[in-house]
């Protein structure tokens, strides 16, 4: 069931209708809202369904294991060899067996092992990120484990992030299921302007934008050099509507049920520096990756070379946790490169200077474009699509421009950008959330419009659901 | 008044589908796209000071096979105007819709003369593109009438339109925005110029240079030889293969025996409705445009000929209509007349006039003759 479909509109719609009355029976209403949650996550498999609550029973009962115990760490050992477990068989078995099978046949070894037939479960990185941070959290005494087993079967399964996030801490969660907040008019006008505006930039945008530069990412080799630039910059775009799209859609379905969540992201295309990227892009992975594994790694405690080390490896594992592939590898690499980098470099490149203007506008033109170089990996299909765009790239110079093909793909990016830099310089979402009735009136009536006459006719899944 | 802060935006958009129901959009809509040329019809019509008598409504068979000048002129020997209202891609849903319409705006009308091919008598819907076509004649309450030409399915955005105007103009919007500058420039052209109600388009080429002896033949034509205009040609052979392989056979239905499937069965029931309806008042002529072979033997429905005219027969014998059949005026056993169709659809001039030649006296004597009313007057 997708957050873009009419199904969910009127499962939503039912949800809020059979929890309105039951606001203050909280185990009734946590009931409903597992059984919701369950039902959502059931309409795309039934089957996975058991491995949610497999997980979910594994980590509640270690969770309270660790508490309990006198020698917590072998039981948070087993929860995070437990989760690493699901994931690696689902995510990476075949993955492994493909890149086993490649070492085979260059050492000649005239063996080759079978892939498995395995379908990878929706949401799968997320739920046991959100496990992981669970039983972490209990065993450095950050938190208490919830008694309550169907707490934490809420918060593992709560649908509005159940699939692409945000990555929500437990304690953030377990506050305000114990302290439900009244849903008061300010709450719900906001949550109304976030799920419109992630109608608009899922809808709208991403899926316009998936239309124009799909088929140049499917056939890269038939393309003109300039196309496959504007394809490169299309898709940068692209997965930040589609993804901060989702996003806002959740935040503010969460909202309507109650539950503020963690900020997602804040406007990461203008980011001055790759470090700055990360505070403003997939903010919930970042503090998750910050939290629980750069800074387990030792964080910038030890010498240069270590923290050197620990940001690469860091964002090297961030790659290959959004995908089983090595261009999820490099595109993590990439990233881990940029921060060690940048981190070295601190204060020593002349004409950088954050506090003049062209010091900034370098900083971001620098930043945006080490970005974009990125996405390459990321979006690519296979390696040999990344390489032969990094060939085109560098056919650029010399090939002449055919603008003719561009020019309506261009306009559209324009004005996507158009609408990220006017939505930033006036923060357009947070005035909106705070506007008299009129304003907000009109804005949301406008964006209904928008999403009427300017949603492509087939509408694509989220990006973020194949993680 | 918190209801109000959050009933308010849906107040808008559904202030916003009025404007556009009440045909607000209409002056800045693309005069080439469905709506557009419906609109710029619409307009002719509304600055056409004088009355109507006859009017000819159909599709773009209507518009390239017949000779409108030459109905118009001679209506006018008659003391009578009949203007042209057919348009590309019109069905039985923008027929009728039209027919309505036109009733409405000149109640003096008193035949109508409607041009269709035998293959538009298989179904009562043609797409969902036909809702744009429709749109600037819809009127309040016609939604159930729309479904029985154009499901709705949630699954496809055009056919929301059945229930929206801001749907049924979404392309239009679309296209706006992406070329605004080309957009004004076209508005411009056609308020300044307009369609003119008593002409119709003449097309000189012909299909000579493609073999459409036929599909097959005509999808193997070396396309070293042909112009672009010929390209055409082939592209449309090849478009319609892959229908060509579902054909319906209608023949078993034909006695009315066994019904046929219930979409066929609607397309029939829609069509006898239409033209034995009492509210219109006038003559009507249907003409069956002539109809190129590949259609009749390799694309449509097997049967459709004979099918379309015993959909037909219980009106033309309850005097309802009047039927010409031109279907095959240009085929025979060899196939289809190239010099007669400049394409799979459509007549070119020679064509057109070689058909006037039969028509022209046949309209005269059935809708212009002084004191003619309706067929069961």
């Amino acid at each position: 069931m997708l957050f873009n479909s009419w199904g969910f509109v009127a499962f939503f719609v039912c949800l809020l209708l059979v929890l309105a009355p039951l606001r203050h029976y909280s185990t009734a209403w946590r009931c409903v809202m597992l059984a919701a949650s369950y039902f959502f996550y059931g309409q795309w498999s039934w089957g996975y369904l058991g491995l949610i609550l497999a997980s979910t029973v594994a980590d509640y009962w270690l969770a309270l294991r660790i508490a309990g115990s006198a020698r917590p760490r072998r039981y948070i050992v087993l929860s995070v060899a437990l989760n690493l477990a699901f994931l690696g068989f689902f995510k990476y078995a075949n993955f492994l067996i493909e890149t086993g099978n490649a070492g085979l046949a260059l050492a000649h070894a005239g063996v080759r092992l079978t892939p498995l037939d395995i379908v990878l479960p929706v949401g799968i990185s997320f739920f046991t990120f959100q496990a992981m941070s669970y039983t972490m959290d209990v065993y450095r005494r950050q938190i208490e484990p919830r008694r309550r087993f169907l707490d934490y079967a809420l918060f593992i399964a709560f649908f509005p992030q159940l699939l692409s996030g945000p990555i929500v801490r437990a304690r953030e969660f377990f506050t305000q299921l114990d302290h439900p907040r009244p849903l008061t008019a300010a709450d719900t006008q906001h949550a109304l302007v976030l799920i419109a505006m992630g109608y608009v930039k899922k809808v709208v945008f991403a899926d316009t934008l998936a239309e124009v530069v799909n088929p140049i990412w499917a056939n890269v080799a038939g393309h003109d050099p300039g196309q496959v630039l504007l394809a490169i910059y299309g898709f940068a775009f692209q997965i930040y509507f589609d993804f901060s799209g989702y996003t806002d859609i959740a935040i503010g379905i969460a909202l309507l049920l109650g539950f503020r969540f963690p900020k997602n992201f804040n406007y990461p295309y203008a980011a001055l520096s790759v470090q700055d990227f990360w505070r403003r892009w997939h903010m919930t992975l970042s503090r998750w990756l910050r939290d629980y594994l750069y800074i387990s790694l030792g964080g910038s405690r030890g010498s240069r070379a270590r923290t050197y080390a620990n940001l690469f490896v860091t964002m090297l594992l961030g790659g290959l946790w959004h995908g089983a592939s090595w261009n999820f590898v490099v595109w993590g690499g990439l990233h881990g490169a940029y921060l060690a980098v940048e981190r070295a470099l601190r204060g020593r490149l002349p004409g950088m200077d954050p506090t003049s203007l062209p010091g900034r506008a370098l900083r971001w033109f620098v930043t945006f474009n080490l970005v974009c170089f990125a996405w390459i990996f990321f979006r690519s299909p296979d390696f040999a699509t990344s390489m032969e765009v990094l060939r085109k790239l560098a056919s650029l110079p010399s090939e002449p421009l055919h603008w003719a093909p561009l020019r309506s793909t261009a306009i559209f990016l324009l004005a996507a950008v158009a609408w990220q830099a006017i939505a930033y310089r006036l923060q357009v979402k947070e005035r909106l959330a705070r506007a008299g009735t009129g304003a907000f009136a009109a804005a949301s009536a406008a964006m209904v419009l928008l999403v009427i006459w300017f949603t492509p006719g087939k509408t694509a899944p989220f990006i973020y659901f194949q993680f | 008044m918190t209801w109000l802060r959050f009933a308010l935006p849906l107040l808008l958009v559904a202030l916003a589908e009025l404007a556009f129901r009440v045909g607000t959009w209409e002056p800045v809509a693309k005069p080439e796209s469905s709506a557009g040329q419906s609109i710029q019809l619409k307009r002719a019509v509304l600055r056409h000071p004088a009355h109507v008598d006859v009017v000819t409504l159909g599709n773009s068979r209507a518009v390239y096979g017949l000779d409108h000048e030459g109905l118009a002129a001679a209506a006018r020997e008659k003391g009578l105007a009949h203007v042209n209202l057919a348009l590309p891609g019109s069905h039985w849903m923008s027929i009728k819709s039209l027919s309505d319409w036109i009733r409405k705006q000149h109640p003096e009308v008193r035949a109508r003369l409607i041009a269709v091919s035998v293959t538009d008598f298989v179904y009562a819907g043609n797409g969902a593109y036909e809702l744009g076509i429709v749109q600037p004649f819809r009127r309040w309450g016609d939604t159930e009438w729309v479904q029985n030409h154009v499901r709705f399915s949630s699954a496809s955005l055009p056919t929301y339109a059945v229930y929206s105007s801001l749907f049924g103009y979404r392309e239009d919007v679309q296209d706006l925005v992406r070329s605004p500058g080309g957009r004004w420039g076209s508005v411009r052209w056609w308020h300044e110029h307009g369609r003119n109600l008593f002409e119709g388009p003449k097309v000189e080429k012909d299909s000579c240079r493609v073999d459409t002896s036929s599909l097959q033949s005509c999808v193997a034509t070396a396309p070293g030889s042909l112009t672009a205009d010929d390209r055409i040609v082939v592209q449309q052979c090849k478009g319609l293969t892959g229908g060509a392989k579902y054909r319906v056979d209608l023949a078993p239905f034909l006695e009315e025996k066994s019904e046929p499937p219930a979409e066929v069965a609607a397309g029939r029931s829609v069509v006898r409705s239409y033209l034995s309806e009492r509210a219109w008042k006038g003559r009507t002529l249907v003409v069956l445009m002539p109809t190129h072979h590949i259609w009749l033997d390799e694309v449509s429905a097997r049967a459709v000929h004979a099918w379309a005219l015993q959909t037909l027969a219980p009106l033309v014998a309850a005097g309802d209509i009047d039927l010409l059949d031109y279907t095959d005026l240009f085929n025979s056993r060899g196939g289809s007349d190239c010099r007669a169709f400049w394409d799979l659809y459509h007549q070119n001039a020679s064509g057109r006039e070689r058909l006037a030649a039969l028509l022209l006296p046949a309209v005269r004597e059935r809708l212009y003759r002084v004191g003619a009313q309706s067929a069961s007057d």
